[in-house]
Protein backbone atom coordinates (compact mmCIF):
# COMPACT_ATOMS: atom_id res chain seq x y z
CA UNK A 1 0.00 0.00 0.00
CA UNK A 2 2.19 2.85 -1.52
CA UNK A 3 1.83 7.00 -0.02
CA UNK A 4 -0.59 8.22 -2.30
CA UNK A 5 -0.71 12.01 -0.55
CA UNK A 6 2.44 13.50 0.58
CA UNK A 7 3.19 17.00 1.78
CA UNK A 8 6.01 19.29 1.73
CA UNK A 9 6.54 21.97 4.56
CA UNK A 10 8.19 25.45 2.96
CA UNK A 11 8.83 28.22 4.62
CA UNK A 12 10.31 31.64 4.06
CA UNK A 13 13.49 32.70 4.96
CA UNK A 14 14.97 29.18 4.24
CA UNK A 15 15.97 29.19 0.68
CA UNK A 16 18.23 26.42 1.32
CA UNK A 17 15.52 24.23 2.56
CA UNK A 18 13.03 25.04 0.16
CA UNK A 19 15.15 23.72 -3.02
CA UNK A 20 16.39 20.88 -1.15
CA UNK A 21 12.74 19.99 -0.33
CA UNK A 22 11.62 20.09 -3.32
CA UNK A 23 14.12 18.05 -4.85
CA UNK A 24 13.82 15.59 -2.26
CA UNK A 25 10.19 15.32 -2.18
CA UNK A 26 9.26 15.34 -6.00
CA UNK A 27 12.10 12.06 -6.22
CA UNK A 28 9.73 10.38 -3.29
CA UNK A 29 6.40 11.28 -4.98
CA UNK A 30 8.04 9.92 -8.20
CA UNK A 31 9.12 6.83 -6.33
CA UNK A 32 5.56 6.29 -4.75
CA UNK A 33 3.27 7.19 -7.85
CA UNK A 34 1.94 10.22 -4.98
CA UNK A 35 0.23 13.43 -5.31
CA UNK A 36 2.60 16.34 -4.08
CA UNK A 37 1.36 19.41 -2.19
CA UNK A 38 3.61 22.11 -1.16
CA UNK A 39 3.12 24.17 1.79
CA UNK A 40 4.57 27.48 1.70
CA UNK A 41 3.55 29.02 5.17
CA UNK A 42 4.81 32.93 5.84
CA UNK A 43 3.90 34.61 8.88
CA UNK A 44 1.15 36.95 8.45
CA UNK A 45 3.19 40.91 9.01
CA UNK A 46 1.76 43.35 11.09
CA UNK A 47 1.33 46.54 9.69
CA UNK A 48 3.85 47.97 12.89
CA UNK A 49 5.73 46.77 14.83
CA UNK A 50 7.52 47.73 17.94
CA UNK A 51 10.83 49.89 16.82
CA UNK A 52 10.71 48.69 13.58
CA UNK A 53 9.74 51.15 10.51
CA UNK A 54 6.85 50.46 8.64
CA UNK A 55 9.34 50.65 5.56
CA UNK A 56 11.58 48.10 6.60
CA UNK A 57 8.14 45.73 6.87
CA UNK A 58 7.14 46.50 3.56
CA UNK A 59 10.40 45.41 2.31
CA UNK A 60 10.50 42.15 3.90
CA UNK A 61 6.85 42.05 2.94
CA UNK A 62 8.06 42.11 -0.81
CA UNK A 63 11.10 39.93 0.20
CA UNK A 64 8.96 37.44 1.03
CA UNK A 65 6.23 37.73 -1.94
CA UNK A 66 9.64 37.57 -4.27
CA UNK A 67 10.33 34.39 -2.65
CA UNK A 68 7.10 32.91 -2.35
CA UNK A 69 6.91 33.44 -6.17
CA UNK A 70 10.53 31.98 -7.01
CA UNK A 71 9.53 28.97 -4.61
CA UNK A 72 6.16 28.34 -6.51
CA UNK A 73 8.13 28.49 -10.14
CA UNK A 74 10.91 26.55 -8.83
CA UNK A 75 8.20 23.78 -7.31
CA UNK A 76 6.08 23.63 -10.73
CA UNK A 77 8.99 23.14 -12.57
CA UNK A 78 10.16 20.27 -10.76
CA UNK A 79 7.04 18.36 -10.93
CA UNK A 80 6.60 18.97 -14.20
CA UNK A 81 10.05 17.82 -15.19
CA UNK A 82 9.56 14.53 -13.10
CA UNK A 83 5.93 14.31 -13.55
CA UNK A 84 4.60 14.27 -10.89
CA UNK A 85 1.03 15.44 -10.16
CA UNK A 86 1.51 18.45 -7.46
CA UNK A 87 -0.34 21.60 -5.88
CA UNK A 88 1.25 24.71 -4.68
CA UNK A 89 -0.47 26.08 -1.21
CA UNK A 90 0.31 29.37 -0.01
CA UNK A 91 -0.82 30.23 3.66
CA UNK A 92 -0.02 33.03 5.26
CA UNK A 93 -0.03 33.11 9.36
CA UNK A 94 -0.82 29.69 11.55
CA UNK A 95 1.93 27.25 10.19
CA UNK A 96 0.36 24.67 12.55
CA UNK A 97 -2.52 24.95 11.95
CA UNK A 98 -2.13 24.59 7.99
CA UNK A 99 0.79 21.65 8.50
CA UNK A 100 -1.89 20.23 10.89
CA UNK A 101 -5.14 20.58 8.58
CA UNK A 102 -3.35 19.46 5.21
CA UNK A 103 -0.84 17.06 6.77
CA UNK A 104 -4.14 15.24 8.72
CA UNK A 105 -5.45 14.04 4.91
CA UNK A 106 -2.36 12.73 3.71
CA UNK A 107 0.22 10.17 4.26
CA UNK A 108 3.29 12.16 5.50
CA UNK A 109 4.20 15.09 6.02
CA UNK A 110 8.09 16.30 4.83
CA UNK A 111 9.98 19.23 7.23
CA UNK A 112 12.90 20.77 7.03
CA UNK A 113 15.54 20.14 10.09
CA UNK A 114 16.11 24.29 10.45
CA UNK A 115 12.01 24.82 9.39
CA UNK A 116 10.91 27.97 10.44
CA UNK A 117 14.38 28.69 12.27
CA UNK A 118 15.07 32.18 11.16
CA UNK A 119 17.46 35.16 13.01
CA UNK A 120 15.25 37.38 11.24
CA UNK A 121 13.61 39.54 14.12
CA UNK A 122 10.11 39.33 11.71
CA UNK A 123 10.97 36.60 9.83
CA UNK A 124 11.70 34.48 13.17
CA UNK A 125 8.50 35.82 15.06
CA UNK A 126 5.83 33.23 14.09
CA UNK A 127 7.50 29.48 15.22
CA UNK A 128 11.18 28.87 16.74
CA UNK A 129 12.26 25.67 15.15
CA UNK A 130 12.45 23.66 18.00
CA UNK A 131 8.83 24.13 18.92
CA UNK A 132 7.73 23.75 15.13
CA UNK A 133 9.19 20.63 14.81
CA UNK A 134 7.61 18.76 17.99
CA UNK A 135 4.24 20.37 17.86
CA UNK A 136 3.88 19.47 14.13
CA UNK A 137 5.02 15.50 15.00
CA UNK A 138 3.06 15.50 18.69
CA UNK A 139 -0.28 16.61 17.17
CA UNK A 140 -0.40 15.63 13.29
CA UNK A 141 -1.67 11.70 13.81
CA UNK A 142 0.84 11.34 10.61
CA UNK A 143 4.21 10.41 10.18
CA UNK A 144 6.81 13.54 9.63
CA UNK A 145 9.73 12.63 7.20
CA UNK A 146 12.21 15.13 8.29
CA UNK A 147 15.11 15.83 6.20
CA UNK A 148 18.43 17.84 6.64
CA UNK A 149 20.39 20.33 4.00
CA UNK A 150 23.76 19.18 4.39
CA UNK A 151 24.44 16.60 3.62
CA UNK A 152 21.85 16.33 0.47
CA UNK A 153 19.55 13.89 1.88
CA UNK A 154 19.70 10.51 -0.40
CA UNK A 155 15.91 10.15 -1.66
CA UNK A 156 16.31 6.07 -2.47
CA UNK A 157 15.65 5.44 1.36
CA UNK A 158 17.19 1.88 -0.04
CA UNK A 159 19.13 1.41 3.70
CA UNK A 160 16.67 1.89 6.23
CA UNK A 161 17.37 1.59 10.30
CA UNK A 162 14.39 1.45 12.42
CA UNK A 163 15.22 2.46 16.23
CA UNK A 164 12.92 0.06 18.16
CA UNK A 165 11.90 0.11 21.88
CA UNK A 166 8.68 -1.43 21.74
CA UNK A 167 6.96 1.99 22.82
CA UNK A 168 3.91 2.52 21.19
CA UNK A 169 5.74 5.54 19.43
CA UNK A 170 8.33 3.19 17.45
CA UNK A 171 5.26 0.84 16.61
CA UNK A 172 3.16 3.77 14.65
CA UNK A 173 6.25 5.18 13.17
CA UNK A 174 7.22 1.59 11.96
CA UNK A 175 3.62 0.86 10.68
CA UNK A 176 3.64 4.39 9.25
CA UNK A 177 6.91 3.56 7.09
CA UNK A 178 5.87 0.28 6.00
CA UNK A 179 5.76 1.08 2.22
CA UNK A 180 9.44 2.61 2.51
CA UNK A 181 10.54 -0.72 4.47
CA UNK A 182 8.47 -2.94 1.75
CA UNK A 183 10.59 -0.62 -0.87
CA UNK A 184 14.20 -0.84 0.94
CA UNK A 185 17.01 -2.76 -0.07
CA UNK A 186 18.15 -3.71 3.28
CA UNK A 187 16.56 -2.64 6.82
CA UNK A 188 18.11 -2.93 9.98
CA UNK A 189 16.39 -2.80 13.44
CA UNK A 190 18.10 -1.54 16.23
CA UNK A 191 17.31 -2.45 19.88
CA UNK A 192 19.34 -0.44 22.73
CA UNK A 193 18.73 -1.86 26.35
CA UNK A 194 19.82 -4.94 28.50
CA UNK A 195 20.67 -8.11 26.20
CA UNK A 196 18.24 -10.43 26.78
CA UNK A 197 15.10 -8.08 26.73
CA UNK A 198 16.10 -5.94 23.49
CA UNK A 199 16.71 -9.40 21.76
CA UNK A 200 13.07 -10.62 22.69
CA UNK A 201 11.44 -7.54 21.36
CA UNK A 202 13.27 -7.04 18.69
CA UNK A 203 12.60 -10.96 17.45
CA UNK A 204 9.07 -10.15 17.51
CA UNK A 205 9.56 -7.46 15.24
CA UNK A 206 11.66 -9.13 12.81
CA UNK A 207 9.28 -12.04 12.29
CA UNK A 208 6.36 -9.42 12.05
CA UNK A 209 8.12 -7.47 9.23
CA UNK A 210 8.97 -10.54 7.88
CA UNK A 211 5.13 -11.29 7.38
CA UNK A 212 4.86 -8.03 5.49
CA UNK A 213 7.45 -9.33 3.18
CA UNK A 214 10.28 -6.80 4.97
CA UNK A 215 13.96 -8.79 5.39
CA UNK A 216 15.23 -6.76 8.57
CA UNK A 217 18.26 -7.65 10.20
CA UNK A 218 18.71 -7.43 14.43
CA UNK A 219 21.14 -5.32 15.79
CA UNK A 220 21.57 -4.95 19.32
CA UNK A 221 23.62 -2.73 21.43
CA UNK A 222 23.51 -2.11 25.12
CA UNK A 223 23.13 1.18 26.50
CA UNK A 224 19.96 3.14 28.28
CA UNK A 225 17.78 5.61 26.95
CA UNK A 226 20.03 8.94 27.59
CA UNK A 227 22.59 6.99 25.04
CA UNK A 228 19.88 6.06 22.33
CA UNK A 229 19.96 8.78 20.41
CA UNK A 230 24.16 8.58 19.82
CA UNK A 231 23.59 5.11 19.37
CA UNK A 232 21.60 5.47 16.53
CA UNK A 233 23.89 7.76 15.03
CA UNK A 234 26.95 6.16 15.23
CA UNK A 235 24.70 2.96 13.99
CA UNK A 236 23.30 4.87 10.97
CA UNK A 237 27.05 5.80 9.92
CA UNK A 238 28.10 2.52 9.94
CA UNK A 239 25.51 0.70 8.12
CA UNK A 240 25.71 3.94 5.74
CA UNK A 241 21.71 4.20 6.10
CA UNK A 242 19.77 6.65 4.32
CA UNK A 243 16.69 6.42 6.46
CA UNK A 244 16.08 6.20 9.92
CA UNK A 245 12.54 5.31 11.27
CA UNK A 246 12.02 5.85 14.98
CA UNK A 247 9.20 6.92 17.60
CA UNK A 248 9.33 10.68 18.53
CA UNK A 249 8.90 12.05 22.01
CA UNK A 250 8.31 8.48 24.08
CA UNK A 251 9.15 10.47 26.66
CA UNK A 252 7.29 13.56 27.37
CA UNK A 253 9.60 16.69 25.77
CA UNK A 254 10.69 18.54 28.91
CA UNK A 255 12.52 15.81 30.46
CA UNK A 256 14.05 14.64 26.96
CA UNK A 257 15.31 18.45 27.14
CA UNK A 258 16.51 18.10 30.70
CA UNK A 259 17.92 14.76 30.64
CA UNK A 260 18.53 14.43 26.71
CA UNK A 261 16.79 11.62 25.09
CA UNK A 262 16.95 10.19 21.84
CA UNK A 263 14.40 12.44 20.06
CA UNK A 264 15.66 15.49 20.85
CA UNK A 265 19.56 14.42 19.72
CA UNK A 266 17.86 13.51 16.37
CA UNK A 267 15.89 16.53 15.67
CA UNK A 268 19.00 18.60 16.07
CA UNK A 269 21.83 16.49 14.80
CA UNK A 270 20.47 13.76 12.33
CA UNK A 271 22.73 14.26 9.15
CA UNK A 272 20.13 11.75 7.40
CA UNK A 273 16.31 11.80 6.99
CA UNK A 274 14.32 10.60 10.01
CA UNK A 275 10.73 9.39 9.69
CA UNK A 276 8.98 10.22 13.18
CA UNK A 277 5.54 9.22 14.57
CA UNK A 278 4.17 9.58 17.59
CA UNK B 1 -0.08 -1.95 4.39
CA UNK B 2 -2.44 -4.52 4.75
CA UNK B 3 -3.58 -6.74 8.51
CA UNK B 4 -1.03 -9.66 8.35
CA UNK B 5 -0.83 -10.11 12.06
CA UNK B 6 -3.79 -10.02 14.49
CA UNK B 7 -4.32 -10.37 17.57
CA UNK B 8 -7.45 -11.30 19.36
CA UNK B 9 -7.80 -11.06 23.38
CA UNK B 10 -9.93 -14.22 24.74
CA UNK B 11 -10.60 -14.59 28.18
CA UNK B 12 -13.11 -16.71 30.85
CA UNK B 13 -16.04 -14.90 29.67
CA UNK B 14 -18.67 -16.06 26.76
CA UNK B 15 -17.71 -13.84 23.73
CA UNK B 16 -14.56 -15.72 23.06
CA UNK B 17 -16.17 -17.46 19.72
CA UNK B 18 -17.52 -14.43 18.62
CA UNK B 19 -14.05 -12.85 19.17
CA UNK B 20 -12.42 -15.23 17.12
CA UNK B 21 -14.78 -15.57 14.60
CA UNK B 22 -14.34 -11.86 13.61
CA UNK B 23 -10.69 -12.47 13.69
CA UNK B 24 -11.24 -15.53 11.53
CA UNK B 25 -13.21 -13.21 8.93
CA UNK B 26 -10.89 -11.11 8.52
CA UNK B 27 -7.95 -13.64 8.53
CA UNK B 28 -9.57 -14.82 5.57
CA UNK B 29 -10.16 -11.61 4.05
CA UNK B 30 -6.93 -10.29 4.41
CA UNK B 31 -4.28 -13.38 4.38
CA UNK B 32 -3.49 -12.88 7.79
CA UNK B 33 -2.38 -15.07 10.90
CA UNK B 34 -4.10 -14.98 14.16
CA UNK B 35 -2.49 -14.54 17.93
CA UNK B 36 -4.79 -15.45 20.23
CA UNK B 37 -3.96 -13.68 23.68
CA UNK B 38 -6.15 -15.82 26.58
CA UNK B 39 -5.92 -13.43 30.18
CA UNK B 40 -6.01 -15.90 33.41
CA UNK B 41 -6.61 -14.32 36.44
CA UNK B 42 -4.04 -13.22 38.53
CA UNK B 43 -1.99 -15.59 40.77
CA UNK B 44 -3.76 -14.77 44.62
CA UNK B 45 -2.65 -14.55 47.82
CA UNK B 46 -2.89 -16.48 50.91
CA UNK B 47 -4.33 -12.95 52.80
CA UNK B 48 -7.32 -11.46 51.20
CA UNK B 49 -9.01 -8.59 52.75
CA UNK B 50 -7.08 -9.25 56.00
CA UNK B 51 -8.19 -12.47 56.12
CA UNK B 52 -6.75 -15.54 55.73
CA UNK B 53 -7.82 -17.91 52.62
CA UNK B 54 -6.93 -21.40 52.88
CA UNK B 55 -5.13 -22.84 49.85
CA UNK B 56 -7.74 -25.04 48.85
CA UNK B 57 -9.70 -22.55 47.82
CA UNK B 58 -7.33 -20.83 45.45
CA UNK B 59 -5.93 -23.85 44.42
CA UNK B 60 -9.67 -25.03 42.83
CA UNK B 61 -9.70 -21.57 41.40
CA UNK B 62 -6.69 -21.87 39.70
CA UNK B 63 -7.71 -25.07 39.13
CA UNK B 64 -11.12 -23.74 37.10
CA UNK B 65 -9.16 -21.36 35.48
CA UNK B 66 -6.71 -23.25 33.51
CA UNK B 67 -9.75 -25.24 32.64
CA UNK B 68 -11.41 -22.99 31.06
CA UNK B 69 -8.10 -22.04 29.14
CA UNK B 70 -7.59 -24.94 27.66
CA UNK B 71 -11.52 -25.78 27.25
CA UNK B 72 -11.23 -21.97 25.02
CA UNK B 73 -7.85 -23.10 23.32
CA UNK B 74 -8.92 -26.47 22.13
CA UNK B 75 -12.50 -25.08 20.58
CA UNK B 76 -10.00 -21.77 18.98
CA UNK B 77 -7.99 -24.02 17.60
CA UNK B 78 -10.52 -26.39 16.17
CA UNK B 79 -11.84 -23.72 14.76
CA UNK B 80 -8.73 -22.37 13.04
CA UNK B 81 -8.16 -25.65 11.69
CA UNK B 82 -11.29 -25.70 10.28
CA UNK B 83 -11.15 -22.80 8.76
CA UNK B 84 -7.36 -23.88 7.54
CA UNK B 85 -6.21 -20.29 9.28
CA UNK B 86 -2.65 -20.01 10.88
CA UNK B 87 -3.35 -19.47 14.73
CA UNK B 88 -1.03 -18.92 17.50
CA UNK B 89 -1.77 -19.18 21.28
CA UNK B 90 -0.62 -17.24 24.13
CA UNK B 91 -1.65 -16.61 27.80
CA UNK B 92 -0.71 -14.24 30.55
CA UNK B 93 -1.54 -13.65 34.29
CA UNK B 94 -1.02 -10.10 33.79
CA UNK B 95 -3.85 -7.51 33.67
CA UNK B 96 -4.92 -7.52 30.23
CA UNK B 97 -4.32 -4.20 29.41
CA UNK B 98 -0.53 -4.86 30.09
CA UNK B 99 -0.44 -7.99 28.38
CA UNK B 100 -2.31 -6.99 25.06
CA UNK B 101 -0.60 -3.48 24.73
CA UNK B 102 2.81 -5.42 25.50
CA UNK B 103 2.18 -8.41 22.90
CA UNK B 104 0.38 -5.74 20.65
CA UNK B 105 3.71 -3.77 19.47
CA UNK B 106 4.21 -6.22 16.68
CA UNK B 107 1.04 -6.83 15.15
CA UNK B 108 -1.64 -4.91 12.96
CA UNK B 109 -4.46 -5.24 14.23
CA UNK B 110 -6.01 -5.93 18.03
CA UNK B 111 -9.46 -7.38 18.38
CA UNK B 112 -11.39 -7.09 21.45
CA UNK B 113 -14.63 -7.60 23.24
CA UNK B 114 -16.77 -4.40 24.05
CA UNK B 115 -17.82 -5.38 28.24
CA UNK B 116 -21.10 -6.54 29.06
CA UNK B 117 -22.33 -2.82 30.83
CA UNK B 118 -25.07 -5.35 32.72
CA UNK B 119 -23.50 -8.31 33.11
CA UNK B 120 -25.62 -11.43 35.08
CA UNK B 121 -23.08 -11.71 37.59
CA UNK B 122 -20.64 -8.82 37.61
CA UNK B 123 -18.02 -11.24 40.57
CA UNK B 124 -17.53 -13.79 37.46
CA UNK B 125 -16.25 -11.01 35.03
CA UNK B 126 -12.58 -11.26 34.92
CA UNK B 127 -10.59 -8.76 35.99
CA UNK B 128 -9.31 -5.42 34.11
CA UNK B 129 -12.22 -6.40 31.42
CA UNK B 130 -14.34 -3.82 32.10
CA UNK B 131 -12.28 -0.84 30.79
CA UNK B 132 -10.12 -3.21 28.28
CA UNK B 133 -10.91 -1.22 25.07
CA UNK B 134 -10.74 2.19 26.93
CA UNK B 135 -7.41 1.77 28.18
CA UNK B 136 -6.30 0.05 25.48
CA UNK B 137 -7.41 2.62 23.07
CA UNK B 138 -4.98 4.90 24.50
CA UNK B 139 -2.24 2.81 24.62
CA UNK B 140 -1.59 0.54 22.20
CA UNK B 141 -0.83 2.77 19.23
CA UNK B 142 -2.37 0.20 16.80
CA UNK B 143 -6.30 -0.25 15.92
CA UNK B 144 -8.59 -1.52 18.42
CA UNK B 145 -11.37 -3.61 16.61
CA UNK B 146 -14.31 -3.56 19.09
CA UNK B 147 -16.94 -6.48 18.79
CA UNK B 148 -19.99 -5.99 20.37
CA UNK B 149 -21.29 -7.49 23.63
CA UNK B 150 -24.22 -9.27 22.27
CA UNK B 151 -24.77 -10.83 18.36
CA UNK B 152 -22.98 -12.02 15.26
CA UNK B 153 -20.95 -10.54 12.76
CA UNK B 154 -20.92 -12.51 9.87
CA UNK B 155 -19.93 -9.39 7.52
CA UNK B 156 -17.64 -6.80 8.84
CA UNK B 157 -16.21 -4.02 6.56
CA UNK B 158 -18.84 -4.05 3.63
CA UNK B 159 -20.63 -1.21 4.43
CA UNK B 160 -18.15 0.71 6.43
CA UNK B 161 -18.57 4.74 8.25
CA UNK B 162 -16.08 6.92 8.64
CA UNK B 163 -16.53 9.69 11.71
CA UNK B 164 -14.22 12.27 10.71
CA UNK B 165 -14.03 15.67 12.35
CA UNK B 166 -10.38 16.63 11.50
CA UNK B 167 -8.67 15.77 14.30
CA UNK B 168 -5.38 13.86 14.92
CA UNK B 169 -6.98 10.65 16.66
CA UNK B 170 -9.71 10.36 13.76
CA UNK B 171 -6.93 10.46 10.76
CA UNK B 172 -4.82 7.60 12.96
CA UNK B 173 -8.14 5.70 12.43
CA UNK B 174 -8.76 5.87 9.16
CA UNK B 175 -5.23 5.23 7.78
CA UNK B 176 -5.33 2.16 10.23
CA UNK B 177 -8.63 1.36 8.50
CA UNK B 178 -6.99 1.10 4.95
CA UNK B 179 -7.33 -1.92 4.63
CA UNK B 180 -10.68 -2.36 5.62
CA UNK B 181 -11.17 0.82 3.46
CA UNK B 182 -9.98 -0.42 0.40
CA UNK B 183 -11.75 -3.92 0.46
CA UNK B 184 -15.49 -1.80 1.32
CA UNK B 185 -18.09 -1.86 -1.47
CA UNK B 186 -19.29 1.46 0.18
CA UNK B 187 -17.39 3.99 2.89
CA UNK B 188 -19.56 7.27 4.14
CA UNK B 189 -17.14 9.75 5.48
CA UNK B 190 -19.51 11.04 7.99
CA UNK B 191 -18.78 14.91 10.20
CA UNK B 192 -21.50 15.79 13.01
CA UNK B 193 -22.21 19.61 13.53
CA UNK B 194 -18.83 19.70 10.78
CA UNK B 195 -16.55 22.85 10.35
CA UNK B 196 -17.30 24.40 6.83
CA UNK B 197 -14.71 27.13 6.68
CA UNK B 198 -13.02 24.91 4.35
CA UNK B 199 -15.50 23.92 1.39
CA UNK B 200 -17.77 20.95 1.80
CA UNK B 201 -16.68 19.18 5.26
CA UNK B 202 -15.12 15.91 4.54
CA UNK B 203 -13.91 16.78 1.04
CA UNK B 204 -10.10 16.86 0.89
CA UNK B 205 -10.22 13.44 3.40
CA UNK B 206 -12.36 11.70 0.77
CA UNK B 207 -10.12 12.70 -2.15
CA UNK B 208 -7.33 11.35 -0.27
CA UNK B 209 -9.53 8.44 0.33
CA UNK B 210 -9.99 7.96 -3.47
CA UNK B 211 -6.08 8.02 -4.40
CA UNK B 212 -6.26 5.32 -2.24
CA UNK B 213 -8.63 3.57 -4.14
CA UNK B 214 -11.46 3.53 -2.52
CA UNK B 215 -14.92 4.05 -3.24
CA UNK B 216 -16.26 7.32 -0.79
CA UNK B 217 -19.22 9.12 -0.01
CA UNK B 218 -19.40 12.33 1.80
CA UNK B 219 -22.01 12.90 4.41
CA UNK B 220 -22.56 15.02 7.36
CA UNK B 221 -25.45 16.18 9.71
CA UNK B 222 -26.14 18.97 12.41
CA UNK B 223 -27.34 17.88 15.45
CA UNK B 224 -28.44 20.70 18.77
CA UNK B 225 -30.37 18.51 20.49
CA UNK B 226 -28.83 15.17 20.66
CA UNK B 227 -25.64 14.54 22.22
CA UNK B 228 -23.16 13.46 19.12
CA UNK B 229 -22.30 10.12 20.19
CA UNK B 230 -26.07 8.89 19.84
CA UNK B 231 -26.04 10.83 16.20
CA UNK B 232 -23.36 8.88 15.26
CA UNK B 233 -24.87 5.64 16.43
CA UNK B 234 -28.12 6.66 14.56
CA UNK B 235 -25.98 7.35 11.52
CA UNK B 236 -24.32 3.99 11.35
CA UNK B 237 -27.97 2.97 11.76
CA UNK B 238 -29.10 5.13 8.88
CA UNK B 239 -26.17 4.02 6.85
CA UNK B 240 -26.59 0.47 6.96
CA UNK B 241 -23.02 0.27 8.03
CA UNK B 242 -21.59 -2.79 9.49
CA UNK B 243 -18.44 -1.40 10.69
CA UNK B 244 -17.38 2.21 12.31
CA UNK B 245 -14.16 3.96 12.11
CA UNK B 246 -13.42 6.63 14.82
CA UNK B 247 -10.51 8.22 16.99
CA UNK B 248 -10.99 7.78 20.58
CA UNK B 249 -10.70 10.02 23.05
CA UNK B 250 -10.13 13.56 20.95
CA UNK B 251 -11.03 14.51 24.44
CA UNK B 252 -9.62 13.13 27.27
CA UNK B 253 -10.67 10.09 29.36
CA UNK B 254 -11.02 11.81 32.40
CA UNK B 255 -13.00 14.72 30.78
CA UNK B 256 -15.30 12.15 28.85
CA UNK B 257 -15.59 10.13 32.23
CA UNK B 258 -17.35 13.01 33.78
CA UNK B 259 -18.84 14.92 31.35
CA UNK B 260 -19.66 12.16 28.91
CA UNK B 261 -18.27 12.70 24.95
CA UNK B 262 -18.23 10.91 21.91
CA UNK B 263 -15.90 7.41 22.85
CA UNK B 264 -18.09 7.02 25.93
CA UNK B 265 -20.98 6.32 24.58
CA UNK B 266 -20.20 4.62 21.22
CA UNK B 267 -17.82 2.22 23.70
CA UNK B 268 -21.15 1.88 25.86
CA UNK B 269 -23.90 1.93 23.39
CA UNK B 270 -22.06 0.49 19.91
CA UNK B 271 -24.33 -1.59 17.54
CA UNK B 272 -21.73 -2.70 14.88
CA UNK B 273 -18.20 -3.27 15.45
CA UNK B 274 -16.40 -0.29 16.03
CA UNK B 275 -12.79 0.13 14.81
CA UNK B 276 -11.03 3.02 17.34
CA UNK B 277 -7.57 4.70 16.31
CA UNK B 278 -5.97 7.44 18.36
Amino acid sequence: MPYRDLVLHLTVGNPEGLQVGIDYAVALARQSGAHLTALFTRPRLPLAYHYIPTSVIQEHSRTMELEAQAGRERFNEAIARADVAGEWVEVQGGSLEAIHCYGRTADLVLVNQTAGCSNDPILGREYGAELLRHDVAIGLGRPVLMFPCTPKPDASSERILVGWNASKEATRAVHDAMPLLQAAKSVDVLCVGRPDEAAAKGERLVNHLTRHGVTAQLVLRSGDDAAAGEILLAEAERLNTNLIVMGAYGHVRWREVVFGGATETMLEKAPLPVLFSH
Amino acid sequence: MSYTDILVHLTDDPRNGAKAAAAFQLAQRFNAHVTALYTLPPPQHLYYMGEYVPPELFQRQADEARAAAAKAKAEFEAEAQKQGIIVDWLESERLPVDAIETQGRAFDLIVLGQPDPDPKDPAKVPAGVDILPHELALRAGRPILTIPYAGQYPAIGNRVMVAWNGSKEATRAVHDALPFLKTASKVVVFGINPDNSRGTPGAEMARHLARHGVKVEVAHTVVEDIEPGEALLSAVADQSADLLVMGAYGHSRLREMVFGGVTETVLNSMTVPVLFGN
